[in-house]
């Protein structure tokens, strides 16, 4: 038993910690993605001045991020409100893709005026993600089946029963692609006048706030919060993890909906068999990145809109698969949990040993 | 009514469709058996398929092409092993970073090989029997007029039953998959056997990748395994963690998959004077729709989910139980 | 039995943080004989076995076998040395068969490749070769010898087993006996038993105990850690008490009566002595009547107890740990469901009402395991302070809930209950504090609400002694102010110190009731033992009450 080693760790690791995983990570996977660019012989400086600093610095690259950030960040949301609980919403992709069909059939079905129809589009979208998480939502309140299984089956059936619908009921009449017919004016979601911004970054940032506001400011917060934190000892205190499971799952649900139809109303404007983005497994990193406030899943869905984006660039530009930014998601994936380990580990070390609670099947030598 | 040419072409494009998913499903087996959760299959698979690939494009030697393969799927297990077992990330976590990963790499690096064919393993039927065996009806060609990796697949079922039902480094497997803590004070070193599944799991998976790039389908293309993995994982938890029902899932499986191909020549639509021909024809259009078939092997999954739990209570449990659970003896 | 030591302790010292567990304790045991190890709960039993275990290192001292230095640094280095311990929770994998559960580790090889088999050349030299024996240990897994052999060790002792069954078919009795089998199959010549009637029925534990006296009669030694004086009486041969991580002496059983080990166990009449005002207690705040409830397994542990707590007074519980004390206290505060009876706080029926509705009543509760229970330990002091309260209106209107408020709150609790160590409110984790003080703050958020009814079980467990006494006062205060206290406490002092009446739990039922200046600590040790007396202690009336009146 290490007591003195705790002290130090306990106080000021952490808190540098903190701010320095993320940076750590980015570099890191950076690093390592640089090898495989130079494996194809691209030069990796090149390739990350496209990336990055020509993202960053055109205007085209600029609304190109924030297009690609308004989805990103929603499923970035739909992951990182259950995470607050301890859950893990895989199938952000899956909801995604069902509030992207329920979205663009009210859409193309519906005819009121923009102001009206959007929103109601928006409702229709996160209802039906919401309903669609639903099912592995009660299971895990329920019955305490893992959600990690049960949310990532309901993604599988979802790309399906998406498929279906564009080849099927809501194929565009007299088409031979699989896809649906374009959503009127009214289904489209405006650029911001003036800046030229897609304006689906004006809601997403609005739920970023109401997201940080339920999580830190509200009782319902202080129990998800809670409940995340010790299961347990919340039920002994009153709280009701059956409720609070179902609500972060569905509001995560609902969350990822709006990711599909901002995405299809803002920036595809039809929906389409091919429709795989890949937002609700990128949300995963997002959310492990901005694990401490919605402001930083914020941040984190905007910096892999700028890979998303640079990516492509990089295929236009220098001819680099844009398989480059799934090999960049996943290094980052990896070293952020490596360096959660190393969290933890100083975490652990600091943990003082009950002699009460005696630790079982333990070596003495592995205590230290 | 389809002929018996129809019987047998189902049949055989069912078994083909099943070699990948029992290769792949036996690993994952094994892993999850000893407690570690893989959702990196699709990944593994493809780094498996396009090393096999390109290994025997270059040397023409599609035995070799299968051995890198292999290796490569357990090196990238490794990573997912090292991750879950040396510095107890979250399982769910590292494998969907690992099938990233996989389908980044494979992209990434095998662009310029994308649409490139090879000649890979050829279709035999078996010593001295085989001309006998391809003449049984239906069946006959579909089990018996295959390739090595076919034949393999078949023959692991039983192998990785004995493995862990009548080995000692089976015991020892099944033992850290239920209970870590016991395992160790029994002398059972938990973190080797963990390991050992882990890695065992990674190889299969890349067996199963270089099946389906060398002898499935003799090509390679970015993202080929489409979904595979995942219907692994799910196999798994259909089988309830038996590696005999695995063989059972994956014809299941596969013949979802078959009948896909095969669901234009099947028509059950009622005649026009049968009784609620109007209501039940889109009912049956539906059901038998290819797309909507794909999403029954989810759904299967899911029921046998969620029935072996709610009556799994105070019973023997399916899932191994210390499955997505860490273990190091410095923390609890 | 011989009078030569076969194992000996030499000095063993072990600390955790704070706490010396073991304090240069030495003890011998002989060869065949079964020793008890006595002491209450935190007295050091089970961490002198587990160092004996090799599942702890000890700071200092030694072990010898058989006149030789050992070196145990681990379970398995144990078990080459012929130690067995058979655990308070079992070691056995539910899925699998008792035979695979106790042949697991051994690596039995078919018995086509054991070497003991017959030597007709070729096989018993391919039997023989290392090669074949490494990959046979591997890749073979031969039970029948193996069930022969615990088919006949369970027929010796009488074991009615099937050894081919899966052990989660097996009762708890049967599993134990599975236990005892893994030790006997591994021929160990000294067998740790870790207070092994605690999960038996009274038969059972009959049973149990004709079996250790087979085994001793075989020359095995038995070391049996229990608290129970009745056990320590019937079965053991000699017994070696310890106190506080010390050991007071070794006796011949036969020597000693039940009460001399009551003394020896629980120590002198009183540690340290509270001013206590007299209170007259007021209205009743807790009503039970004839509670019943189930423990984890399903199985009865409250059987009917009635319960009446008054404003102003402590009630404290005192009894062996596992006789539905946890049961009482959890069913008390709405988080166990009762399958029978009524409760009724402060005049309101609440049998059956959430736990919600418990704290709305006046209800607070300090639960046993402070990190699992009481606390989230990767959360602020802030988040933990105002577990109970956040729905408070003090804590913001509506759905908001103030930090700034509950910031202030958690200042307050940490600076009126002395919680040390506390920089920021809310950014030190509840995790980081210390023991002590993490119990002084569950006590500060329990007690600041001004409770009707404070259940508090085992509230100074693992607390060093400067925050033992503290909160020993703060719930002395607590009454003062009217609040109705329920103590359970396995600490007979404690017990003492600070209750106005004290009630001895037995096996989920009061078996006795006496206020604390009328009470005999013998007779109270004992009642918690079951109250019948051995014949060795006539000084100590057998009292028929059983039943709470």
């Amino acid at each position: 038993m290490q007591v003195d080693v705790d002290l130090e760790a306990r106080t000021e690791v952490p808190r540098w910690m903190a701010y320095g995983t993320p940076v750590f990570t980015v570099l890191a996977a950076l690093s390592v993605s640089a090898v495989a660019l130079a494996a194809l012989d691209v030069d990796p400086i090149a390739a990350y001045e496209i990336m990055f600093v020509q993202t960053l610095t055109t205007e085209f690259g600029l609304t190109e991020t924030i297009a690609k950030g308004v989805p990103l960040i929603f499923t970035g949301l739909a992951v990182y409100l259950p995470l607050k609980a301890q859950l893990w919403n895989i199938g952000a992709e899956g909801q995604l893709f069902i509030g992207a069909v329920a979205g663009t059939w009210i859409g193309l079905n519906v005819s009121l005026p923009i102001f009206a129809l959007l929103p109601l589009m928006f409702v229709g979208a996160g209802v039906a993600g919401a309903l669609w998480v639903a099912i592995p939502a009660w299971l895990r309140a329920k019955w305490g089946i893992n959600e990690i299984i049960t949310t990532l089956l309901f993604t599988f059936v979802a790309a399906d029963l998406k498929n279906y619908v564009v080849r099927g009921p809501m194929q565009a009449p007299g088409a031979n692609f699989p896809q649906t017919a374009q959503l009127p004016a009214a289904g489209q979601l405006p650029v911001i006048p003036g800046i030229g911004f897609p304006s689906g970054i004006v809601i997403a940032v609005v739920f970023v706030a109401l997201t940080y506001l339920l999580v830190n400011h509200t009782r319902l917060g202080y129990e998800i919060t809670f409940i995340g934190a010790n299961d347990r000892a919340a039920e002994q205190a009153g709280m009701s993890t059956y409720r609070i499971y179902l609500f972060v799952l569905m509001v995560g649900g609902a969350f990822a909906g709006f990711a599909g139809i901002s995405e299809i109303s803002g920036v595809q404007t039809r929906l389409r068999a091919f429709f795989a983005p890949g937002y609700g497994f990128t949300a995963i990193p997002i959310a492990l990145l901005g694990r401490n406030g919605a402001f930083r899943v914020l941040l984190a869905a905007l910096f892999f809109a700028v890979i998303f984006v640079g990516g492509s660039s990089l295929q236009t530009l220098l001819s680099v698969p844009a398989a480059i930014v799934d090999i960049i998601q996943a290094l980052i994936i990896l070293f952020l949990i490596t360096a959660e380990f190393f969290k933890r580990y100083r975490v652990s070390l600091s943990l003082e040993r009950d002699p009460g609670a005696e630790p079982r099947g333990k070596r003495p030598e592995g205590e230290i | 009514m389809p002929g018996a040419g129809f019987f047998a072409g189902l049949a055989n494009a069912t078994v083909n469709a099943s070699t990948v998913l029992i290769l792949a499903g036996l690993g994952e087996l094994i892993s999850e058996r000893a407690g570690v959760l893989n959702l990196g299959v699709e990944g593994m698979m493809l780094v498996g398929a396009l090393t096999g690939f390109i290994t025997t494009v270059i040397t023409g030697n599609y035995w070799l092409g299968l051995g890198v393969a292999i290796l490569a799927g357990g090196a990238m297990s490794l990573i997912h092993a090292f991750l879950c077992i040396s510095l107890n990330s979250d399982q769910a976590v590292s494998g969907i970073m690992l099938t990233l990963l996989g389908t980044g790499l494979t992209t990434f690096f095998g662009n310029s090989y994308s649409g490139n064919s090879v000649s890979g393993f050829p279709e035999r039927t078996l010593p001295i029997v085989g001309d006998l065996l391809v003449e049984i009806p239906i069946l006959g060609p579909a089990l018996f007029q295959s390739t090595v990796t076919d034949y393999a697949a078949l023959l692991l079922v039983p192998v990785v039953w004995l493995f862990l039902y009548r080995t000692n480094i089976g015991l020892e497997l099944i033992s850290v998959g239920e209970d870590p803590e016991t395992a160790d004070t029994m002398g059972v070193d938990v973190f080797k056997m963990r390991y050992l599944a882990v890695i065992i799991g990674g190889a299969l998976a890349g067996a199963a990748g270089a099946h389906l790039s060398l002898a499935f389908n003799q090509i390679w293309s970015a993202s080929m395994t489409a979904g595979r993995g995942w219907i692994a994982v799910a196999l798994v938890i259909f089988a309830r963690w038996r590696p005999e029902r695995i063989l059972l899932g994956a014809y299941l499986f596969g013949l979802f998959n078959a009948l896909q191909l095969y669901s234009q020549a099947l028509d059950f639509s009622l005649g026009a004077g049968t009784p609620l021909a109007g209501v039940l024809n889109p009912v049956i259009d539906f059901v038998m729709n290819p797309t909507i078939m794909s999403t029954y092997p989810y759904l299967a999954t899911l029921l046998v989910l969620v029935i072996t739990v709610i009556r799994a209570e105070n019973r023997e449990l399916a899932q191994p139980s210390a499955l997505v659970q860490s273990y190091s003896r410095e923390t609890d | 039995m011989s009078e030569d030591a076969f194992v000996r302790l030499a000095d063993i010292t072990k600390t955790f943080p704070g706490v010396v567990a073991n304090d240069e304790i030495s003890m011998s045991i002989r060869k065949g004989e079964i020793h008890g190890l006595l002491g209450e709960n935190g007295a050091g039993k089970s961490t002198l076995m587990k160092i004996l275990y090799g599942l702890y290192s000890s700071d200092g001292g030694d072990v010898w076998i058989d006149g030789e230095r050992a070196a145990i640094e681990s379970p398995q280095d144990a078990i080459d040395a012929g130690i067995g311990m058979v655990h308070q929770h079992f070691k056995l994998i539910p899925r699998l068969s008792v035979a695979k559960n106790v042949v697991l580790g051994m690596r039995e090889p078919a018995s086509a490749f054991r070497a003991d088999g017959d030597d007709d050349g070729f096989v018993s030299s391919l039997t023989t070769n290392r090669l074949v024996q490494g990959l046979a240990a591997r890749f073979t897994l031969g039970l029948d010898v193996p069930e022969a052999r615990i088919q006949s060790l369970a027929d010796d002792y009488g074991f009615d087993i099937d050894v081919t069954a899966p052990v989660w078919q097996l009762d708890v009795g049967e599993r134990q006996r599975v236990e005892i089998l893994k030790a006997l199959y591994r021929d160990v010549d000294l067998l740790i038993l870790d207070e092994p009637t605690a999960v038996l029925t009274p038969t059972e534990a009959e049973r149990l105990f004709e079996t250790l006296r087979k085994l001793s009669d075989q020359g095995l030694s038995i070391i049996i850690i229990t608290h129970k004086l009745k056990e320590v009486k019937s079965i053991t041969d000699r017994v070696t008490v310890l106190r506080d991580g010390s050991r007071i002496d070794t006796v011949e059983t036969a020597d000693v009566s039940r009460a001399d080990l009551a003394r020896m166990m629980v120590g002198r009449d009183v540690l340290f002595q509270i001013d206590k005002d007299e209170v007259t207690a007021g209205e009743p705040v807790l009503k039970a009547l004839d509670l019943r409830t189930d423990d984890d397994r399903g199985i009865e542990a409250l059987s009917g107890v009635d319960l009446t707590v008054h404003a102003g007074e402590i009630v404290g519980i005192a009894g062996v740990s596992g006789n539905g004390q946890i049961e009482l206290a959890e069913s008390l505060v709405g988080i166990r469901p009762v399958t029978d009876g009524t409760i009724r706080i402060d005049g309101g029926d609440l049998t059956g009402a959430p736990p919600r509705a418990f704290i709305e009543h006046g209800v607070s509760f300090v639960p046993e395991d402070r990190h699992k229970h009481g606390c989230a330990e990767s959360l602020s002091v802030m988040h933990n302070a105002i577990l109970k309260g956040y729905t408070d209106e003090a804590f913001g209107d509506g759905l908001r809930l103030d930090y700034d408020a509950s910031a202030d709150y958690a200042e307050t609790l940490v600076e009126n209950f002395d919680v040390r160590g506390v920089s920021d409110v809310a950014k030190m984790q509840a995790g980081e504090l210390s023991g002590g003080n993490l119990q002084k703050l569950i006590l500060a958020r329990e007690m600041d609400r001004d409770p009707k009814l404070l259940v508090a079980n085992q509230p100074t467990r693992g607390v060093d002694v400067g925050a033992i006494e503290y909160i020993r006062e703060g719930l002395i205060e607590q009454r003062d102010q009217g609040t109705g206290i329920l103590l359970l406490s396995e600490n007979l002092d404690e017990i003492f110190d600070l209750s106005d009446r004290i009630l001895v739990m037995y096996e989920g039922e009061f078996v006795y009731e006496v206020t604390p200046e009328a009470a005999d600590r013998r007779r109270i040790g004992l009642e918690m033992n079951g109250g019948e007396a051995g014949g060795a202690e006539p000084q100590v009336a057998v009292d028929g009450g059983r039943s709470e009146s």
